[in-house]
């Protein structure tokens, strides 16, 4: 008897111990796209030129290489895929489905929608610009569940059915306000539209740092009662979870991590799809993986962006890389969804 | 007698958006005893003991827990008295049986608080009272629907309430297990002096482990009693519509119902 329970605290020590090995590959990874962006570009660049700029000898064209290009370029694209990781893993997991993330549900368009026309209409600033895409993801997913809504309970397939087709409509109105815009603002908007590292704002950066900063540690609170509720709504009440209220908290945090890295970067295509997945395949269904789902979005953007920037005769912006892998990735999933494989509840 | 959590509720209003499933309906669950809760399908059972439990909302009404009002209490301190296993139950397919079990201990854990060794005690005692301590390290996904269902009913006694709820818990269990489950349950009454209510659609085994019957319809509960007050000729006629003789178990001493067949009854007639 005793000898069996001493198995199973050796299985979950070990399991404890991949788990962090795990999460520990995925960091050194990250930190090695981090150096390859920063050193390799369209000028390589050597050890002791990136460590006499940084005490500040380096020559101004290196200064403006790393400090105007490639810093802001790499931060921005590590912070941003670290909040389409965490948004698409919340909202996938919240809705036990895959299909239930930002971007097919057309937050991170009517996002994009909200945040190109106050650039366009009102010249506003960039904060604004987050704002902005805030607001239109909250109406997006309150207007969606508004209208999945059967008494207390949520339609899961109306309520993706729904989220396409907001995104249809936002779609509309980004090929109507394209037609409308100045000229001379259109191929920064191209860019946007497509998901693109280019035009990192470092205010804007700044207010997803301070998100980041503030929704780290809720997240760590809510670690518990997430993975209750992976067991499923109606158990996890039982448990004494509040079901309702935490969940709130949690679409919250993910339209606001999904939102603010929209108004950054564009709508990167498919990155929240990609990151649940690819997480569940690597790490296991059981627990509340926030961190490895950050860390994926991360290795995702700057992997996509590097290999955009560099491999190819022309640069690519990240969302055409992302788009090429999620595109059948989203197929394969329809296609088991069609099929019911995937367990719905 | 074990003292026990007192739950009873009162004028209770219950659907499910506009549609009203339970209208003006008032209980007392009986302390200390086995009681189960029969009638037709969608006569309501699951959607009562669901309000009960605060899983759906109230319309109107009010559900007491030792006197106060059971929305006056946090969710932890109610899940620390009553537990329910629902129906239709998918655990995510890489947990242990041992770490599913584990999260019947949540209500007595604080934040980062890791589990205590009184927790490991109980969900020990949980998984040997269900038989499951030799699939403990088994991944939930790869157990039969039967361990399957043993698993979620050792998560719930290792949440260790004075009161449980089990909504039709030995569906799609072969007999034997079906058996199993409801002795255990009635040890765990015996033993402990728990509270059970369970939703069941085997009259026959309602009513040998029932201590009191609750029969529903159409949203009302139409009479309540021991086994052999509610189980009669008449009463199955009006509740199910259902022609039958009633014989007393020779083993048991309670009712056994011996349904008949439409065909049959006619030919009778």
């Amino acid at each position: 008897m005793r000898k069996r329970f001493a198995k199973w605290y050796v299985a979950n020590f070990k399991n404890y111990t991949r788990h962090f090995n795990k999460t520990i590959f995925l960091l050194l990874l990250l930190i090695l796209l981090l150096v390859v962006s920063i050193k390799y570009g369209d000028v390589k660049l050597s050890w002791s030129e990136i460590f006499s700029t940084f005490s500040g000898e380096g020559s101004s064209s290196t200064k403006f290489i790393l400090f105007s290009l490639r810093f802001p370029r790499v931060f921005g694209g590590l912070l941003v895929g670290m909040s389409f990781g965490i948004g698409g893993y919340i909202f996938q997991k919240l809705l036990h489905n895959p299909l239930a993330n930002p971007n097919v549900l057309g937050m991170t368009s009517v996002s994009s929608v909200a945040a190109m026309a106050v650039f366009l209409f009102f010249e506003a600033s960039h904060l604004f610009m987050s704002a902005a895409a805030v607001v239109g993801s909250l109406l997006t997913v309150i207007i969606a569940f508004g209208l999945a809504k059967d008494g207390d309970h949520i339609l899961q397939n109306r309520f993706i059915l729904i989220g396409i087709g907001i995104q249809a409509m936002a779609d509309a109105l980004i090929s109507y306000m394209m037609i409308k815009a100045d000229p001379s603002d259109l191929s920064t908007l191209l860019q946007w539209l497509s998901g693109s590292l280019n035009q990192i704002e470092t205010n804007q950066l700044l207010v997803l740092l301070i998100v980041f900063l503030i929704f780290s540690p809720v997240l760590a609170f809510l670690q518990r009662d997430f993975e209750q509720i992976m067991l499923g709504d109606e158990i996890a009440q039982s448990l004494g979870v509040d079901v309702n209220r935490i969940k709130v908290i949690l679409y919250l945090i993910s339209i606001i991590y999904t939102a603010l890295a929209t108004a950054i970067t564009g709508p990167i295509a498919f990155i929240c799809f990609l990151v649940g997945p690819i997480t569940d395949r690597y790490f296991g269904k059981t627990a509340a993986n926030f961190l490895p789902a950050a860390l994926v979005g991360a290795i995702l953007v700057l992997g996509a962006d590097w290999i955009g920037q560099n491999v190819f005769p022309v640069r690519l912006p990240v969302g055409v890389l992302t788009g090429i892998v999620g595109a059948p990735v989203l197929l394969v999933t329809l296609i088991n969804y069609a099929k019911g494989e995937i367990v719905n509840d | 007698m074990i003292k026990a959590a007192q739950l009873t509720a009162e004028n209770l209003r219950i659907g499910y958006g506009k549609r009203t499933v339970i209208d003006q309906l008032t209980i007392q669950i009986p302390a200390n005893k086995i009681s189960v809760l029969i009638g037709p399908n969608g006569c309501g059972k699951s959607t009562l003991i669901r309000a009960l439990t605060r899983l759906i909302p109230l319309k109107e009404g009010t559900v007491y827990l030792n006197g106060n009002q059971l929305s006056s209490y946090n969710s932890k301190d109610i899940a620390k008295l009553i537990s329910i296993l629902p129906q239709m139950l998918s655990a995510p397919e890489d947990l242990t049986v041992y770490d599913l079990v584990c999260r019947g201990r949540y209500p007595y854990r604080s934040f980062f608080q890791p589990l205590s060794a009184e927790d490991h005690q109980q969900v020990e005692w949980a998984l040997k009272k269900t038989q499951m301590v030799p699939l403990a390290n088994r991944k939930v996904a790869d157990l039969s629907g039967g361990q399957r269902q043993r698993a979620w009913l050792a998560t719930i006694l290792a949440q260790h309430t004075e009161i449980v709820f089990l909504d039709e818990p030995t569906t799609y269990l072969d007999i034997p297990f079906q058996l199993e489950i409801l002795d255990l349950l009635k040890e765990l009454n015996e033993r402990e002096g728990t509270t059970i209510v369970i939703v069941l659609h085997e009259l026959n085994l309602a009513a040998r482990y029932a201590d009191y019957l609750f029969a529903m319809k159409k949203g009302r509960i139409i009479t309540t009693g021991s086994a052999s007050e509610v189980i009669t000729k008449k009463n199955l006629k009006r509740i199910f519509q259902l022609e039958s003789e009633i014989i007393t178990d020779p083993i048991y001493n309670r009712p056994l119902i011996i349904p008949k067949s439409s065909v049959h009854s006619e030919r009778i007639q």
